[in-house]
Formats: structure tokens, C-alpha cells, sequence
């Protein structure tokens, strides 16, 4: 009978000449690049919904640009990103064969093709009153005459989908570092997601000089509580990881980490809200790349955690519970 | 009649649970599983290689090796002073009952089948390898150097469907591996621990056929050591089953940021 009482301490379990008891799996920058990219879009759509109803003349370009952003990132780059990343491209349409609720991965197929309508709904009508569709001239017209409410109203639950499922898809699979935060991970995707679209639109107001002083405080305020909220969501996985926290601050994966904190949370928070838009577009920059930054950390912390056999056998150690 | 009859001495019938008991006190390290998988499915070579770990120069389960025998040399004290032994066995796909893979799969590439086993299917497979990371076992892999699809132990689906048991088990020449319905295995194998004990190696027991193994396997094991010592887990989980309590906590995260970033767009901003 093996021991039922006594659990060893992480890195004194016995193991099968120190190889992998799971498959770590295929998930790099393609992958990364779409947890960030569509994460962005998701928060970005949010922006420009809420701009749109609930702001005012000063915070136009807040809803142009988050429109902008939501149809590139979202209904472009993303389903690049992914389609590319699967063995076989010509067969991606094989998710559209089944809706299944207890996938992610199937969940996320449908809502991000649900996302790429309204965002491009979206961005068509803001098109068309910009004037960027004058050559098409009836479409130009019936894009002018559409609202945009009832599209959007809708739409940014999608959008809040968008930033949040990749948390749940992540966090639910059977690695351990992954598995270890399913409670969070989620919230933890959609605060940084809030935060990266944030600084996305902030830094394309500050690009087309097409900002107004309100609307770049509106989204610094955003911002600023999106990554408090990140990074104490962060700070709770990381204690809540216990001993496997290992995977994240020590080994390879730690200078993604640490520069995700720094780039995506500690400097844009000291920087508070620049006055020069050189400061802003630098505030803008280094956000963008800490929320890519983090993510790379989480998919490649949970890579090395399913790498090393004491992680999973740590992890599902029913002893311990 | 079925050959499964004469080889198995069972009939294979679409509605019962099969799966393999393998009893790994008798595996003689001769790989013919290994083999014999290959030959029928037609999975391919993937690498020559002297490991160095003993005998094993297969290394994992994974997209090419659906049968694996582990080889653990051991000297400590045993049983009856003695002081060396040798662990051998042989490793497949768990076929588990909350399937992690099928689960997690978003085409319904994979299935379960009539006889209660977990199958891809490889022409509706698009390579998006979540099952991958799904599996609590480390069974399930990406070909990634072939196909770029899915690929496992099938517990030799066309076979049972022809009425053969499947490639390993009939290869076995110990019965280290046996085939048959669940219940009819479990009971021999309930037994089979019963006798090793009262011979004294008292070490023997069963894994893989508790609740807490991704709902019970119909694929297990008789070992006489820590179940790590032969790279497995001493529990499974199927990630699906907590989705749920994932989604809902997502979705209050989302209304409440949400509602924040409304709160911030209808506070009367001439702060500027």
C-alpha cells in the first residue's frame, strides 16, 4: 500500500528519472499574442461603448479609437493569431461544428465570432461618419443613418467576454500553476486587459493629436484602478500559489515576471498622468508591453510547472487538502 | 465467434465498459505492447535513442507511443531481505471516465465510444491541442512533427468493433496486460492483490480505480510501489468540472469592472 499519511515537501517526491508526468503544452507567442490582443480589444470596445452612452462631447476620441482598436485587435489579429497557431488552419472551421459549454476553447470560438460582428458593426458606422467610406456611397449613407447603441449595448458584453474567458480557459486544464488560480484568473485577465486598453487608446489619441484634456483623464482614472485591481489580484495568485510559486519568481520565467510588474504596474502607476504626450505615449508604451509581459509569464510559468513531475505531483497530492 | 472469445475469453458487445487491467508484477520488460501497438495502428518511429534510464529508450506515452513500459531499478530493503528489484510497466492512455481531453475538446474531435473508451477522431481534429493540457496523465499529445493533431491510445476501437481484443493485451505473453469488460477485470484484479498480499508482498494495491482518479479509470494498475516512483499522479482531475465556479466568478469580476469604468465616465469631470 503506498504512504497515506505523510506528503513530502515539494522536490522530495520520488519521480521517473526526473521526467515530465504531464505534456506541457504547445501555447507560445502566438498564443500570448492573442490573450493580449484580444483582451485588448475586448477592453477597448468597453471604452467606446461606455464613451459613447455615458460620456460627452470631450470623450469622442476615447469612443473612435476604442472602436478602432476593437475591430484590428479583435476581429483581426486575433483570429490570425489563433488560426495560424492550429496544426491545421484549413481546419478551424471544425469548431464551428458543435456549441459545448464545459469547453473554454469552444465557448471562446463562438463569443470571439460573436465579438468579430459587433466590433466590426462598430467600426463600420464609426468609419462611415469619419468619411473613411465616402467612395462606397450607399454603404457610406446607411452606415451614417445606423446608431450605434443598439449594437454596442450588446456588444460589450462581448467585449468583456473577450477580456475575461482567457483566464478561464487557461486556468482550467490540469497544469499546476495554471490550475492553482481558476478562482481568479479570469478577473485577474479582464483588470489587465481594462488597463492595456486603456493605454492603447491613450496612446492613439496621443499619436492622431486627437485627444481633448478630459478624455485623457477619463482613461488615466480607468487605468489606474484597473491595474490596483491587477495587481492585487497578482499578489493574492502569488501567495495563493504557495511553494509552486516557484515556477513564476525563480527560473526563466522570473524576468518576464518581474519586468511585467515593473513595465505593466509599478511604472505607469508612478508615472500617475504625464503631462507632456511624449509622457503619455511612454506611459502608454511601457503598459502594452507589461500586460503582454504578464502573460507570457503566466503561459510560461504554467510550461515549466508542467514540466517538472514535483509540480503535479505536489499539486494533486490529495494528502495535502 | 469472436476471436476476442478465444484470446480473451470475452465477447465484445457495444454498451459494456471495457479497459486493461495491468498487473505490473508480472511484466517482463519485453515490450511487446510497444511493438505490437505500432504494428496494428500505424503509428510511427519517434527516435532511436539510448536514454541511459535502464531499459526504457522509449522514454513517454505520447502521439507515437500509445503502449510504454517503465523501468525502475530499485536497491533497497524489500520483502524477505531482499535488497533489489526491478519495476517494470506498461503505461497507456487511462481512458478515464471524466475525460479531461474529452471534455476540453471544442470540435467533438473526441468521443466516447460504445465500449465506454475515449477516442479522437482524427479527421475532425484541428490541432488546437487544449486537450493537451487537459489531461491529467500526460497521455494525450500533439503530433506535432506529423499531423499536428491529436493523437492516443484508441484501446484499439477498429478491433473491438471487428471483435478482437486489442493489440497490446493479445501481444502480452505474461497477461501482464488484460482486456476485458470493467467489471469482470476489477474483479480479477481485486483478487489478484488478495492473493499477492497473502503471498506477502503486501505492498500491492490497485490505482486508478478511485472516484479521485478523473472519476475512476477504465484503464489501471496492480503496483507494489509509490505510485510517483512509476511517474503517476496520485490524483486526477478533469479541469471541466470546475469551469463553472471559473465562469461566475469572471463574470461578477466583469460586471463590477465594468460598472467601475461607468462610475468613472458619469462623475462630473471638469477636473481636467
Amino acid at each position: 500500500m503506498p504512504n497515506d499519511h505523510q506528503p513530502p515537501t515539494l522536490g522530495d517526491y520520488p519521480t521517473y528519472y526526473d521526467k515530465p508526468a504531464l505534456k506541457s503544452g504547445h501555447w507560445r507567442w502566438l498564443i500570448i499574442g492573442y490573450f493580449w490582443a484580444g483582451g485588448m480589444a475586448g477592453g477597448s470596445y468597453l471604452l467606446a461603448m461606455i464613451a459613447h452612452l455615458f460620456g460627452d462631447e470631450a470623450d469622442r476620441p476615447i469612443a473612435r479609437w476604442g472602436r478602432y482598436i476593437a475591430v484590428v485587435m479583435g476581429a483581426v489579429v486575433s483570429p490570425v493569431l489563433l488560426i495560424w497557431d492550429l496544426g491545421k488552419p484549413s481546419r478551424f472551421y471544425n469548431m464551428l461544428r458543435i456549441f459545448k459549454p464545459r469547453s473554454p476553447m469552444s465557448v471562446g470560438t463562438w463569443g470571439l465570432l460573436t465579438f468579430s460582428f459587433f466590433s466590426g458593426m462598430s467600426a463600420f458606422l464609426q468609419a462611415a461618419r469619419d468619411g473613411l467610406l465616402r467612395p462606397f456611397g450607399p454603404l457610406a449613407r446607411l452606415g451614417k443613418t445606423l446608431p450605434f447603441i443598439p449594437f454596442e449595448s450588446i456588444g460589450a458584453f462581448f467585449g468583456l467576454f473577450m477580456s475575461g474567458y482567457t483566464g478561464v480557459l487557461l486556468s482550467n486544464a490540469t497544469v499546476p500553476l495554471w490550475a492553482k488560480s481558476y478562482k481568479t484568473k479570469g478577473a485577474t485577465f479582464l483588470s489587465s486587459a481594462l488597463a492595456t486598453a486603456s493605454a492603447a487608446i491613450t496612446l492613439l489619441m496621443a499619436l492622431t493629436d486627437n485627444e481633448t484634456p478630459r478624455a485623457i483623464r477619463r482613461l488615466h482614472h480607468v487605468q489606474r484602478g484597473a491595474m490596483i485591481v491587477e495587481g492585487a489580484l497578482i499578489a493574492h495568485e502569488v501567495h495563493h500559489l504557495g511553494p509552486l510559486r516557484g515556477y513564476l519568481l525563480r527560473g526563466k520565467v522570473a524576468p518576464h515576471f518581474y519586468s511585467a510588474l515593473l513595465c505593466g504596474l509599478v511604472l505607469p502607476l508612478l508615472m500617475r498622468s504625464p503631462r507632456s504626450r511624449a509622457g503619455r505615449i511612454l506611459k502608454a508604451l511601457l503598459t502594452l508591453v507589461g500586460g503582454f509581459l504578464y502573460r507570457t509569464s503566466a503561459v510560461m510559468g504554467g510550461h515549466a510547472s508542467a514540466e517538472d513531475p514535483q509540480a503535479i505531483f505536489y499539486h494533486s497530492d490529495p494528502r495535502r487538502d | 465467434m469472436q476471436e476476442a472469445e478465444l484470446t480473451a475469453a470475452t465477447r465484445i458487445e457495444a454498451g459494456r465498459s471495457y479497459g486493461f487491467f495491468t498487473d505490473t508484477t508480472v511484466c517482463i520488460g519485453c515490450k511487446a505492447c510497444e511493438v505490437a501497438c505500432k504494428n496494428w495502428n500505424g503509428v510511427g518511429v519517434d527516435g532511436l535513442e539510448w536514454s541511459g534510464n535502464s531499459y526504457d529508450n522509449t522514454g513517454d506515452l505520447g502521439a507515437q507511443t500509445w503502449r510504454h513500459v517503465a523501468f525502475v531499478e530499485q536497491n533497497k530493503a524489500l520483502w524477505h531481505g531482499q535488497t533489489q528489484r526491478w519495476l517494470m510497466m506498461s503505461d497507456v492512455c487511462k481512458h478515464c471516465t471524466r475525460a479531461g481531453c474529452f471534455d476540453a475538446c471544442p470540435t467533438g474531435a473526441i468521443i466516447r465510444t460504445e465500449f465506454d473508451t475515449i477516442v479522437v477522431q482524427s479527421d475532425v481534429c484541428n490541432g488546437c491541442g487544449y486537450c493537451v493540457m487537459a489531461c491529467p496523465y500526460g497521455v494525450i499529445e500533439l503530433d506535432l512533427g506529423g499531423s499536428g493533431l491529436a493523437q492516443k491510445c484508441t484501446l484499439c476501437y477498429d478491433r473491438l468493433r471487428g471483435g478482437l481484443e486489442p493489440a497490446c493485451a493479445k501481444a502480452c505473453p505474461t497477461d501482464s496486460i488484460q482486456f476485458g469488460p470493467l467489471d469482470a477485470l476489477v474483479e480479477r484484479a481485486v483478487d489478484r492483490t488478495v492473493a499477492l498480499r497473502h503471498q506477502g508482498i503486501e505492498d500491492a494495491y490497485l490505482w486508478g480505480l478511485d472516484e479521485h482518479q478523473a472519476g475512476g479509470l477504465n484503464a489501471f494498475f496492480l503496483l507494489v510501489d509509490e505510485p510517483e516512483v512509476y511517474n503517476l499522479p496520485r490524483s486526477g482531475t478533469d479541469p471541466a468540472d470546475f469551469v463553472a465556479e471559473s465562469a461566475w466568478r469572471t463574470t461578477v469580476a466583469a460586471l463590477l469592472l465594468g460598472l467601475f469604468t461607468i462610475l468613472n465616465f458619469l462623475r462630473a469631470g471638469h477636473d481636467a
